[in-house]
């Protein structure tokens, strides 16, 4: 049977509890996974929510008839675009922190940074932002931005990982970067460009690193 | 539930020049940030496992020496090219993949770095012979110095030749001994290297002979005389020279006037020659220490302007023209810099990424550091006045406190908790979440194969 896909009324109650609840259950779960254990195996309940409500949405087949993972002429521009978007950011970061701009060795544990990188983008402006756009592009991009800056905020806001970095300033590069970046997955209509930025921009900042931070496991 | 309408508002095609322009807005970016971000000097922090002293003697300040063990790794600053101690090793730093380099000089012939064999020594308790009939080219690959303790024997030449056919330019180390010139001997017996760094004891006398080493990159020189005459012979390939003395009366002013090729000069004396530097005019490094006497910096005229590393170990004074040396990226004060002169420099030194100090009594606020905008290291021995103000610093990577300091658990565990990340240069930054999210994946996977059949026989009754 075919999905109309256009003309069928939208419940913006439903879509604002489910992201709600979605982004109650990770900013709960960034924030107590940093905690000791046994605190810090509490914070798999909330991730377990989260992934249960995420879930069924996977296997919607209107999902995939939406273009968000297709790959045409213009989206191969706006990846080429995220491309750059990314390496621009990673060299200016990496300049402040007095990194030389290239990094000289590409270690094993820059994988696990680029997968984090690619699954926030899934998830924030995949998910999130997906949902958010059937209300109104504005609230999807702002919305989606202010939950991926809250959920990087509240990973040092346990006592493990308080005073790492100071967290309000932290948390306005953020919002302000994901907002960039939450604009360039709305005019593309793809997640690719976005998921490019983040995995390009965690590959190049966290090329040496040959150990996770602390705040990762 | 409803089934929600998928992307209603996208933009139309309207918009279609929009990614030609960001990409170029982007690009336009990278280009700026090259120019704003020149390859400017960079320092590597190298950390070392093995039983020892380890040090920088290309930036040697108060002869800190950095102990490291099997089980606990020493950490030093280095850059590319600066020569490193380890107990009686020393080699030129390149950098290399590994941030930790694993030393291993518990043979008495061999040091192996990484599990690679990096020197060989030569000994007369120690027969190499054995080693050198079944030593295969691939066990060398790595090589980079041979250290000479006593004379060569004959039988060893043939083998040293095949290493020198292998590795010409690997680094020579001559070690100080009474009854017999070893430079001498080497060259009668075994001169078919070309080393490109050499470390050798020299009397005054032997200095004209110095020549002999025109290949060596940095020379690394021992004055056992007190009293030196003799000028540096012309080596045109030397950039680096370190020179050690320990009882000096006098210096020629013009020792180096034939070298005035030379980038990095460390003059670990007695006493301030400074009168020797006047003609070096392309000097961008300079490590000095003045031994127990009080150095004018008012001799070095206008020689720090042109530096980017400058260390003063010993008493100074004048310490306030150091402000005019706005090019200095890593800076060792005197130990006598009081309070004063210490706030006129931070707030006046904004590009500094090392800094290396004593603490004394006249300097107890340390809150100015927090003004030096690219701080990245810390080096403090003696006494640290004010710890408050360390954990302030929260870009700092790499922090060496003095022995005592670390006996101070608390202090310490206070310290890794305001400064994480510290010492280890490339575990820097906050961006990265938590790794514990890619679990999300599997679980949404699980819980969508679960209901998948209950979504869409939603989607079919809808629609």
């Amino acid at each position: 049977m075919k999905l109309p896909a256009k003309k069928i009324p939208v419940n913006h109650y439903g879509i604002l509890r489910e992201v709600f609840l979605v982004s109650l259950c990770i900013l709960l779960f960034a924030w107590l996974v940093s905690w000791p254990v046994p605190v810090k195996w509490f914070s798999f309940l909330p991730l377990t929510c989260a992934g249960l409500i995420i879930g069924p949405r996977l296997f919607n087949t209107a999902l995939l008839r939406s273009g968000l993972f297709r790959l045409g002429p213009v989206k191969v521009l706006y990846c080429i675009t995220g491309l750059l978007m990314g390496i621009a950011g990673a060299l200016y970061y990496r300049g402040m922190y007095s990194m030389p701009l290239l990094p000289a060795w590409f270690h094993g544990f820059v994988l696990i940074a680029v997968c984090i990188g690619v699954m926030e983008e899934l998830v924030f402006r995949g998910y999130i932002q997906g949902r958010l756009q059937s209300i109104h592009p504005a609230v999807a991009i702002i919305g989606a931005a202010l939950i991926h800056a809250g959920y990087k905020a509240c990973l040092f806001l346990a006592p493990a990982t308080s005073g790492i970095t100071p967290v309000w300033l932290f948390f306005s590069w953020s919002f302000g970067a994901f907002l960039l970046i939450g604009l360039l997955r709305y005019f593309s209509n793809s997640i690719w460009p976005p998921i490019l930025v983040h995995a390009v921009f965690d590959l190049l900042v966290y090329a040496e690193n040959t150990e996770a931070p602390v705040w990762v496991w | 539930m409803k089934p929600d309408q998928i992307h209603p508002k996208q933009p139309g095609r309207t918009q279609s020049w929009l990614p030609y322009f960001l990409a170029g807005l982007f690009l336009l970016g990278i280009l700026l940030i090259f120019r704003g971000f020149p390859d400017e000097k960079r320092f590597t922090v190298v950390q070392l496992k093995g039983n020892g002293l380890v040090t920088n003697w290309s930036k040697s300040f108060h002869f800190i020496f950095f102990p490291s063990s099997n089980r606990e790794k020493g950490a030093i600053l280095t850059e590319k090219n600066d020569v490193l101690g380890f107990n009686d090793t020393y080699f030129r730093y390149q950098p290399t993949k590994e941030d930790t380099l694993r030393i291993n000089d518990e043979g008495d012939s061999l040091v192996f770095l990484n599990s690679k064999i990096n020197s060989i020594v030569i000994h007369k308790n120690e027969d190499l012979l054995p080693w050198f009939r079944q030593m295969k080219p691939e066990q060398l690959t790595d090589l980079a110095s041979i250290l000479i303790q006593d004379p060569i024997p004959e039988s060893y030449i043939p083998y040293l030749k095949t290493i020198a056919s292998q590795h010409p330019h690997l680094s020579l180390t001559f070690a100080e001994n009474d009854s017999l010139n070893l430079t001498t001997d080497y060259i009668r017996k075994a001169g078919f290297f070309q080393p490109t760094v050499v470390f050798v004891p020299v009397i005054n006398e032997e200095i004209p002979a110095l020549v002999y080493w025109k290949k060596a990159k940095c020379l690394f020189i021992v004055l056992d005389d007190s009293v030196i005459l003799n000028p540096l012979p012309a080596l045109p390939e030397m950039k680096e020279c370190i020179v050690y003395g320990d009882d000096l009366k006098s210096m020629p002013p013009d020792f180096f006037i034939n070298n005035l090729q030379l980038k990095k000069l460390s003059l670990l004396l007695n006493k301030p020659f400074y009168e020797l530097l006047a003609p070096l005019d392309q000097l961008d490094e300079l490590v000095l220490k003045n031994g127990d006497s009080v150095a004018g910096l008012d001799k070095l005229k206008n020689i720090p302007e042109r530096l980017s590393v400058l260390l003063i170990s010993g008493k100074c004074t004048g310490i306030e023209q150091l402000v005019k040396a706005k090019g200095l990226k890593w800076l060792g004060l005197p130990v006598n810099t009081s309070q004063k002169e210490f706030n006129m420099l931070t707030a006046s030194l904004k590009k500094i990424q090392v800094l290396e100090m004593a603490g004394n009594s006249n300097l107890t606020d340390f809150t100015n550091l927090q003004e030096m905008p690219d701080l990245r290291a810390l080096i403090i021995i003696d006494t640290v006045t004010d710890k408050k103000s360390i954990g302030q610093l929260k870009k700092l990577r790499y922090l060496s406190l003095p022995h005592d300091t670390k006996e101070d658990s608390a202090y310490l565990k206070e310290m890794a908790k305001a400064l994480p990340g510290c010492i280890v240069v490339a575990n820097s930054g906050a961006c990265l979440g938590s790794g514990w999210l890619l679990l999300l994946l599997p679980l949404a996977l699980l819980s969508g194969i679960l209901f998948h059949k209950k979504t869409n026989t939603e989607h079919e009754t809808t629609g």
